[in-house]
């Protein structure tokens, strides 16, 4: 039984109540086009390439496939990439890595007793991504073995049911509101919000603790009208606004994709 | 009230008139004393410091300041003295010090010789005793005030068994009738300058108990300034503020004394002593501008209740408004402490302005214990100076080396083991050892002997101490002096203990570590050509970096993680295993000062990769080697490092990203570190681009206020090697 993450992050003090450890789900039922860990969005690796720690040593010319070229800087090229791996088993600086793993339980247990060793009851271990609802299920598994404080932030896109049985196992949860109107929820995001609205109303109902979320992207989200909108939405619950991530950028170029929002 | 203008007022006091006072009281009274001597030379030490406490309250100058509602500044001691006879420039209350401390050498001569020549081995507070951080123990003068002190000693006075109590009571009344001439003295400044209010406020303290927050404030400041103007010895301690004022503060608040009044006093208080702090130039170095003035709060009391009032928050609020630096604030926490009280004193670090060392009772009580200090005693512990902790009422240190543990480790890789024969050390080479446990031991046992007889020197000679300046009038105010009718320097006190800071703990485990895993395990190397590449300052740079690919303390691997515990372990043990003075066992800690730059810009290169130029590690913080950046790693490093064994203190920098972590964060962190057993904390926020931003336009960027080493400071004033220091060290990942 294993979960498809792209992180462990311990030391985060924006994830929920105190200083937690994350895990980062791999996968997202949405495409937000500002999404800030574009790493999550899939299941299926990709190759992660951080050109400041390349030492142009050249090892990963084992490349059965010819991914990658030296002319004065390394180059690659994804196109023939098949995710073999080879090159990222002989770099020694971390400069080629895997954007997706799996978490056993056994390791996600190991997380969990360093959690509360080290930091003890002031936090917990909260499920981030990616959208972990997309493994739900497994998730289920997983959240079952241990009674630590556990956390999840969602963009709450997920069948109802599965929604209902993910939120009575977790002790606090952060929950997206990103659009209020569903065309341009759907134009932005890839989905329409009418299920997320139904899962909020399931959360309001589940009696457990959450804050409401809403990243502020420049001339998308943080319009006065949207604003105004989930201000109605959200009513008298507790809500924060994200200012975005400067480096979201940088993320894109790791994975050797490009941010459409650049310009933003 | 127009603080700047007061700073201002201050300034031109001390930088342009102080000097002058004080060299003229010096002459003054060192001519006085000499005659006396000269007229009197059967007289004992006790006698003439008798003698000498009566000249310098007949002689040196009040100053009462306009503005400054206090009346405690003698015109006796630099600016940045703490009361240390030679701090900065000579003191009259160095005669006579400066008189018998030939006693010192004459005692052992060859000993003396050897000990004083060692470059490097110690960094020395003192030859036999440290001379610079004295707690001044308040207890007495807030319950029963000077008055009740002479009671005692008239009491005392009528059993005394012989010469030598009869001299000590004799000179320890005198040193408290000095304290009080001083302050009618200073109380007829005030008259004279209207201020009548003042006038009478110091003429009834600290002779009688404070009253009042406002008396309680002018005790404090009395005795830290008063006390330094005739002992010769640097005190570094005004007490614990909100235990000292609390019953005081809520006294007067009930009498309708508002919070803005009190607030008002703190500030003037803290302007006070800060401003002997010139902020108005860059630091030329930075030992002399390093005031050693500390107040503890915090912690709890000796019932074990968390103490947090208003009098911390008066506090916190004056120092953060007012940007001071001095004097330091060491606040205790625990893991358990007031969520309010954590966020408080986290409040000003996640602004980038880091004042405090955050000292963990949890371990640090414990160890107290440990050393065979008493539940109550230790409770009510200060951290005074830098980072010692201590119990002023009972307690000062005798002695406190830092000692450097990557001497003996250069010796012994052969490059001048003449040094380890001289010192009469038995010791076998590294590149005679066969198995890394052989080397090993080998390192241990040479340590072992180095401190056991430095310290049994230094307990030998304090034997001495009293013959060359009894401290009498500081003796009568801690416990049991007066009842054992005995100087604090001859032993008089309740606890009285040797102390060993072991510095460069990380670079050595890591050498250690190295020559482990790259000469023994791996066979990467011989021993020989690691030692070679360290006396070649590393050369080969290749070679350089598969040492730097070696786990290094700190970084969480299991391996050098368990060697860690196992080293330092080893190094207590020899602290445990040395016969203490008066009661308990020497007091081990893991601390190191400036020279973290300094002895960096000498210091040979090690097996762990270190160069000369780099700097060091402070205290017990990890290297700067591989990848320290993890919160949880770094914490896993000290799983088998019991900080309970370290009375006396072991400090850890911790570097933080700006902008990423609030006060609820902070307050949480440190309860993370209370409950992974850390000790002292020197925590810094900081933004690195800004930092360097700050070293080319340090006009904008005043404000960020850094921990340095044992003492914080404006980071654009600090050389520009500090700030590098600073700028390279480890950042925590949030």
């Amino acid at each position: 039984m294993e979960l498809k993450i792209t992180n462990v992050q311990n030391f985060a003090i924006h994830d929920g109540p105190g200083i937690r450890t994350t895990v980062f789900l791999a996968g997202c039922p949405l495409d937000c086009v500002w999404c800030h860990n574009p790493e999550t969005k899939s299941q299926k690796p990709k190759l992660v390439f951080d050109e400041k720690k390349c030492t142009l040593c050249k090892a990963c010319l084992v490349c059965p496939n010819m991914v990658h070229t030296f002319e004065e800087l390394h180059k690659i090229d994804r196109s023939r990439c098949v995710m073999c791996g080879k090159c990222i088993e002989v770099c020694k600086t971390g400069a080629l890595s895997k954007s997706v793993k799996s978490l056993t339980l056994d390791e996600y247990l190991e997380l969990v007793e360093r959690q509360k060793r080290i930091v003890g009851d002031n936090g917990g271990i909260t499920f981030s991504g990616g959208e972990p609802l997309a493994q739900g299920k497994t998730l289920i598994e997983f959240l079952d073995k241990t009674n630590t404080h556990k956390a999840i932030e969602t963009c709450g896109y997920a069948d109802e049911e599965l929604f209902k049985e993910v939120i009575k196992r977790v002790d606090y949860v952060m929950f997206d509101v990103k659009i209020a109107d569903s065309t341009l929820h759907k134009k932005y995001t890839g989905v329409s919000n009418e299920l997320i609205l139904k899962n909020l109303e399931h959360l309001r109902n589940s009696g457990k603790d959450f804050i409401l979320r809403t990243p502020l992207i420049k001339g998308i989200t943080d319009t006065n009208d949207n604003l105004e909108k989930i201000s109605e939405i959200v009513g008298s619950d507790n809500w924060e606004k994200l200012e975005f991530n400067p480096l979201t950028p940088v993320k894109y170029q790791l994975i050797g994709e490009e941010y459409l929002l650049k310009n933003n | 009230m127009n603080y700047e203008q007061l700073k201002n007022t201050l300034y031109d006091y001390y930088f342009e008139k102080l000097p002058d006072m004080v060299e003229e009281l010096r002459v003054k009274v060192f001519g006085i004393m000499d005659e006396y001597a000269e007229n009197h030379k059967d007289a004992t030490s006790y006698q003439l410091k008798a003698k000498f406490y009566e000249v310098i309250a007949d002689n040196f100058t009040p100053v009462i300041f306009d503005d400054i509602p206090f009346a405690f500044e003698t015109g006796a001691l630099l600016a940045w003295c703490d009361g240390r006879y030679d701090r900065g420039g000579e003191h009259a209350n160095g005669w006579l010090i400066r008189r018998n401390e030939h006693l010192y050498e004459e005692y052992d001569p060859e000993n003396y010789k050897k000990y004083k020549t060692i470059g490097g081995l110690y960094s020395q507070c003192g030859i036999f005793a440290d001379f610079m951080h004295m707690g001044i123990p308040m207890k007495k003068v807030f319950s029963v005030g000077l008055s009740g002190v002479l009671d005692e000693l008239s009491e005392a006075k009528k059993t005394c068994a012989n010469d030598q109590e009869t001299d000590f009571i004799n000179c320890a009344e005198a040193g408290i009738k000095a304290l009080h001439k001083i302050a009618l003295r200073l109380a007829d400044k005030a008259r004279e300058k209207g201020n009548f209010e003042l006038a009478e406020i110091t003429e009834r303290v600290p002779f009688n108990p404070p009253k009042t927050f406002h008396e309680g404030l002018c005790t404090m400041g009395f005795m830290r300034k008063a006390l330094g103007t005739i002992e010769g010895y640097g005190f570094s301690s005004m007490g614990r503020a909100d235990v000292l004022l609390k019953d005081l503060y809520e006294k007067d608040k009930a009498n309708g004394v508002s919070e803005e009044e009190m607030l008002d006093l703190v500030s003037r208080f803290l302007i006070f002593f800060d401003a002997t702090n010139d902020r108005r130039e860059k630091f030329d170095g930075v030992v002399s501008y390093e005031l050693e003035n500390t107040l503890t709060l915090g912690g709890c009391d000796e019932n074990g209740e968390p103490v947090y009032n208003g009098v911390t928050k008066l506090f916190i609020d004056a120092r953060d408004t007012l940007n001071c630096t001095y004097p330091k604030f060491m606040c205790r926490f625990s893991e358990n402490s007031p969520e309010e009280y954590l966020r408080l004193i986290s409040r000003s670090l996640t602004k980038g302005q880091s004042y405090s060392i955050y000292e963990n009772d949890d371990t640090m009580i414990p160890a107290l214990l440990r050393c065979g200090t008493e539940l109550k005693d230790a409770r009510n512990y200060i951290v005074g100076g830098c980072w010692d902790a201590l119990t002023p009422d009972y307690n000062n240190k005798y002695s406190g080396e830092c000692f450097f543990l990557v001497h003996p480790l250069l010796w012994l890789m052969k490059k001048e083991s003449e040094k380890l024969v001289n010192l009469g050390v038995e010791f076998k080479s590294f590149l005679e050892a066969e198995t890394f446990d052989e080397l090993y031991e080998s390192y241990i046992s040479v340590v072992g002997q180095i401190v056991q007889n430095r310290i049994s020197y230094s307990t030998r000679g304090s034997q001495v101490w009293d013959k060359v300046n009894p401290a009498c009038a500081l003796s009568a105010l801690m416990e049991p002096c007066i009842k054992m009718k005995k100087d604090m320097t001859a032993g008089g006190i309740k606890y009285g203990r040797e102390a060993v800071y072991f510095t460069c703990f990380a670079e050595v485990c890591d050498s250690l570590f190295v020559i482990k895993k790259l000469c023994f395990d791996e066979k990467v190397f011989t021993m020989k050509e690691l030692f070679d590449q360290c006396f070649k300052n590393w050369e080969n740079e290749e070679l350089r970096q598969k040492v730097l690919k070696v786990a290094s303390f700190g970084d969480g691997s299991e391996e050098v993680t368990a060697f860690a515990g196992r080293f330092f372990d080893d190094l207590c043990k020899i602290g445990d295993n040395i016969e203490n003075i008066i009661v308990g066992k020497c007091r081990v800690g893991f601390n190191l000062y400036t020279e973290i730059v300094r002895s960096g810009q000498w210091l040979n290169a090690l097996p762990n990769g270190f160069k000369t130029g780099d700097f060091l590690s402070q205290g017990i913080t990890p290297t700067r080697n591989g990848n320290k950046d993890s919160l949880y790693n770094m914490l896993d490093s000290f799983k088998n490092i019991d900080f309970k064994k370290t009375s006396g203190n072991a400090s850890m920098t911790v570097t933080l990203p700006a902008g990423k972590i609030n006060e609820e964060a902070m307050a949480s962190l440190l309860r993370v570190f209370a409950r992974n057993g850390l000790q002292a904390i020197q925590p810094n926020v900081i933004n690195r681009d800004e930092l360097i931003k700050a070293k080319a336009e340090p006009e904008k960027y005043g404000d960020i206020i850094v921990r340095v080493c044992g003492f914080s400071a404006p980071f654009v004033l600090l050389p520009e090697k500090y700030q590098d220091e600073i700028i390279s060290r480890s950042l925590l990942e949030v």
